[in-house]
């Protein structure tokens, strides 16, 4: 011990600071000889060194080796004690590791692909009109990239699904169509053959570049697929390359890329933001700088081009956080809240060790009497720790793994790059470090008692005086794990009050014994052709669509139970998808703010009375309303109260864009229905009408696609539906079929996701501060069972020894309580990501992990209160 | 510690060897362990006293009470002994080394060089 006399302080600086490299034992117990040797026999420094050099290793060896045999028979004498602290550690350790792996994956990693950090990603957004990260339109993009000091290459791409047809089977496959630089944006090499080029996005162009997976999926990775076709929508396209692997962009689903042969007309607009934009810097650009220059340019572009331009503003965004944005908060959310639930499993195990460290106090004092100095006890104590977290992390990577392929299938519905997710070297190297630190904090708080250095009064005096600092240190241990707990409950009842909250609101449809699926024909109308020509083949297409849906919902309806079925172009909680907007006749203005924005959904009869959607006012869309009669919509009440107020909207009109130097055509409205939440069920009602298919080429997505929906049947009747839509549609792919309530669950899972996390962690941070209360009070009742016996003794009444451990633990669990709640209020920024509907402050879930760890703290003193009430006074006074 | 009498390492079967005859203390070790190896081996103080600690846990060595007379002993000194099972490691340790070398005679006998 540094405080007592020690031999080699009388040895020379030189000869101490090389000896200060032997292990402390050495230096302690053969001090003296050291001295008297170096002393007697002064060696020349050179070797010396090498003599002290050369023995330090093995002599440290030998000291670790002994101690993990003794930490390895400590920890087998007392197996309960290893099991519940390694399994803790374990679990913290584990659910930790996880959430690490797929944060790492997701948002740390780099996108792997070719010098991925100079790719941005450029869109354009209306915060004022609520349009978050919308898109790009060409000729913005063209104007924003035009600097070619800023950038080497840009592209325009946009996802899109086509019909495959490979021999027989029709498959539903999502593409990518991208515009002539992207292979320079994406400088991955291909696998085999060649990538697209400039030459190949031509009006017609015919050349594709299969992704690795789908060229092993579809051709089962059979090389000579290079110059052979592929028939997408009846097309027949060239394939001209594979891409490797590791190259998924834009999804990991995506099956090939296609050029996108924009018009000079499409390249000409402005005002619709229909295509996504990717660029790659020039070397020495930093992302910043070309941030703040597209932002300015995107200023000016407002200003030159007010009514396409005023309002939207330009993101630039290095790829990687523009792909996982929407989940950083989300994931790092439940990252933070395994860290927390990690740091009360440590506390928790500091906790055991402490309560242990009383029952060995004596066994340390002993040892120190018999000549063990403080510090080989103390790295005896650490070395346990270190064993224990060790093979605690071991089990925990287990548990990780077991943890990931259980997040998997609901992550997978709304993280991107799930795929990537996988235990690897990195996991491993997360996990050593924290092994090392949860072996510091353990070391700390486990060695506290030794490094107080009072062995003698442990000995002697400390028969009747339990140590004060060590009990106070285990008081405030447990107090901030029902912090901890209480701050991770908080949050899990924020996202059940919030989930609630969104099931609960009326979703304008009814879910129930609704089933889906979608109808893809591959007839595609060829805008490259003279309006005339465009017009009139769109309307052959109508038609053909038309009866084809007629028939289908008629053979639909035919199925015994179903009670009506009917389609609409893009089914609610599918997608994002905005269509323009319509104007009155008041106001035919072409300017922005006469225009509203709405959702325009072409409906076939019969779809929004199996959707159960309710008519308020007037009616449905009828059969009645047929292509050349008399053009009618259908408005929700959210479109009706922001356009008329108050007023009754039947009878009035609406204005659509027409072809180019055509009158506007007007429609009038027919009834008003309740409002359905499209996009998602956590988002504001937004304007929608509905407008009867077989009149309006409004609101259609360059397709004749339409969702499904049929009452009164389940999933089990797919294989039929299926049947029936390919006797109708035989060119048709036939997919994406599942209960309405399963879109619901889907469209939800980002939150019931975190609602599991968060659950999960919750559940365990209670758990482990139950323990952690019920330790601490099973001490305090062992160190007091003198004080308790002497009570017992002069007839103390048991309800009044019983309620004193209890007030000692409600006291412990109302302070932690307490700071929680503090916590939580503090944190309600942090917290606002997690909620909709719902106040971060919402009292209800405030109180919810109060209320929670209270009774924890009740149910975790019981057993020491009943102890408290069996202390033999002959026993524990003879002791 | 160790029942078992594994292989010695060349120190501690060096420090063993010179605690053989009679209970020394470190300096003397030192000493007599450069003359047993004929100045081959020296060792310093680090590696002595790392290597008598761990003779010591491994209970090869212990701490004797004996002294020399009066006028000899520098009472500051603390002398060392074999244990029974540092003399046991000892005697195993000399006899695998002496069946080595007996082997090695013989392959060298059998196979003169050319």
């Amino acid at each position: 011990m540094s405080r007592s006399y020690h031999p080699l302080r009388e040895l020379p600086l030189r000869y101490r600071l090389w000896l200060a490299l032997l292990p402390s034992h050495v230096r302690d117990e053969h001090g003296r000889e050291l001295r008297d040797d170096l002393t007697d026999h002064t060696p020349s420094m050179g070797p010396f060194v090498l003599d002290v050099l050369k023995a330090a290793p093995t002599a440290h060896w030998d000291v670790l080796r002994q101690d993990l045999i003794l930490a390895a028979r400590q920890l087998r004498r007392a197996p309960a004690f290893s099991l519940i602290a390694g399994l803790t550690l374990a679990v913290g350790i584990g659910g930790n590791v996880a959430f690490f792996t797929l944060i790492d994956a997701v948002l740390l990693r780099q996108l792997p692909i070719t010098s991925a950090e100079r790719i941005v990603d450029i869109t354009e957004e209306n915060v004022g009109r609520g349009m978050l990260t919308f898109g790009i339109a060409p000729a913005n993009f063209r104007d924003l990239t035009r600097d070619t000091t800023l950038f080497q290459a840009a592209a325009v791409y946009g996802s899109r699904s086509g019909t495959a047809r490979i021999g027989e089977t029709l498959e539903r496959v999502p593409y990518a169509a991208v515009s002539g630089d992207f292979f320079r944006v994406f400088i991955d090499r291909p696998l085999a053959g060649r990538v697209l080029h400039r030459a190949d996005d031509v009006p017609d162009a015919s050349s594709i570049v299969l992704s690795y997976r789908y060229w092993q999926r579809a051709f089962g990775g059979d090389p000579a697929v290079i110059g052979r076709s592929l028939v997408v929508d009846g097309t027949p396209l060239q394939v001209v390359g594979i891409m490797p692997e590791s190259f998924a962009f834009p999804t990991a689903t995506t099956a090939f890329w296609r050029p996108i042969a924009l018009t000079d007309g499409e390249w000409e607009r402005r005002g619709a933001r229909f295509v996504s934009a990717v660029a790659r810097l020039r070397s020495g650009v930093t992302i910043p700088e070309v941030a703040a220059k597209s932002a300015a340019t995107g200023r000016s572009l407002a200003v030159q081009h007010p009514r396409t331009n005023d309002g939207w503003s330009v993101l630039v965004r290095e790829l990687r956080d523009a792909r996982v944005s929407r989940v950083r908060t989300p994931l790092l959310f439940v990252w933070a809240a395994g860290a927390l639930v990690l740091l009360i499993a440590v506390a928790n195990v500091a906790s055991l060790f402490l309560t242990r460290a009383v029952a060995r106090e004596r066994e340390v004092a002993l040892r120190a009497a018999l000549g063990a100095r403080a510090g080989r006890v103390v790295r005896q104590l650490v070395t346990e720790g270190l064993v224990l977290a060790s093979l605690s992390a071991a089990a925990g990577i287990g548990i990780a793994y077991w943890v990931l392929e259980r997040i998997r299938p609901l992550a997978t519905d709304f993280v991107p790059r799930m795929h990537e997710v996988a235990i690897g070297a990195r996991t491993v190297w997360y996990a050593v470090v924290l092994v090392l630190l949860a072996t510091a904090l353990l070391s700390v708080v486990a060695t506290t008692p030794v490094r107080g250095a009072r062995l003698w009064d442990a000995l002697g005096g400390g028969r009747a005086s339990p140590s004060r600092r060590r009990r106070r240190l285990q008081r405030g241990i447990v107090v901030a794990e029902m912090a901890l707990a209480v701050f991770v409950l908080v949050a899990g009842a924020l996202v059940v009050r919030t989930l609630v909250r969104v099931l609960a609101q009326p979703m304008g449809f009814d879910a129930r014994d609704v089933l889906t699926f979608r109808v893809e024909p591959p007839w595609r109308v060829n805008l490259t052709a003279s309006l005339d020509t465009v017009i009139s083949a769109m309307a052959a297409d109508r038609r053909r669509a038309n009866d084809g849906y007629a028939a289908l919902l008629d053979q639909l309806r035919a199925i015994p139970g179903v009670t009506n079925a009917g389609a609409i172009n893009r089914l609610p909680l599918t997608g994002d998808w905005w269509t323009t907007g319509v104007r009155l006749p008041e106001r035919p203005g072409n300017a922005q703010e006469d225009r509203i924005p709405t959702y325009v959904r072409p409906v076939t009869p019969g779809y929004l009375e199996a959707m159960g959607t309710r008519v308020l006012r007037g009616r449905a869309p009828a059969a009645t309303d047929a292509a050349g009669t008399e053009r009618v919509l259908v408005v929700d009440g959210e479109f009706a109260r922001r356009t008329w107020g108050t007023a009754d909207p039947i009878g009035r009109e609406v204005l659509f864009d027409g072809p180019p130097n055509h009158p506007a055509p007007r429609a009038r409205v027919v009834g008003v229905v309740e409002g359905v939440r499209m996009s998602r069920l956590d988002a504001e009602l937004r304007p929608t009408i509905y407008v009867p298919f077989a009149q309006a080429p409004e609101g259609h997505y360059l397709d004749w696609g339409m969702d499904v929906v049929v009452r009164g049947v389940t999933p089990r009747a797919g294989d039929e539906i299926r049947r029936i839509a390919r006797g109708v549609f035989p060119d048709a792919a036939v997919f994406r079929v599942a209960s309405m309530e399963d879109v619901v669950s889907v469209s939800t899972a980002d939150r019931r996701f975190q609602l599991l996390v968060l659950g999960v962690f919750g559940g365990i941070a209670l758990v482990l501060a139950t323990i952690g209360v019920g330790g601490a009070l099973l001490l305090s009742v062992r160190e007091r069972r003198r004080e308790l016996a002497v009570r017992v003794a002069l007839g103390a009444r048991p309800d009044r020894l019983w309620w004193g451990v209890q007030r000692e633990g409600l006291m412990l669990a109302g302070g932690g309580a307490l700071i929680g709640v503090m916590g939580a209020m503090a944190a309600a920024r942090v917290f606002s990501s997690l909620v909709y509907g719902v106040s971060v402050r919402d009292p209800l879930a405030l109180a919810a992990g109060p209320v929670l760890v209270i009774v924890a703290g009740f149910v975790a003193a019981a057993i020491p209160a009943t102890r408290a009430l069996q202390v033999s006074p002959v026993a524990a006074l003879r002791d | 510690m160790t029942d078992d009498t594994g292989p010695l390492s060349p120190t501690s079967y060096q420090i063993l060897l010179a605690l053989a005859g009679r209970d020394r203390h470190g300096y003397l070790i030192r000493k007599a362990v450069e003359q047993q190896t004929d100045g081959a081996m020296r060792l310093g103080p680090g590696t002595l006293y790392a290597a008598i600690r761990r003779l010591e846990d491994e209970g090869l060595v212990e701490e004797s009470p004996w002294r020399p007379d009066a006028d000899l002993d520098d009472r500051r000194r603390r002398y060392y002994r074999l244990t029974k099972s540092g003399r046991a490691a000892l005697q195993a340790e000399t006899e695998r080394m002496r069946a080595t070398v007996e082997f090695a005679l013989r392959q060298l006998k059998t196979r003169p060089a050319r």
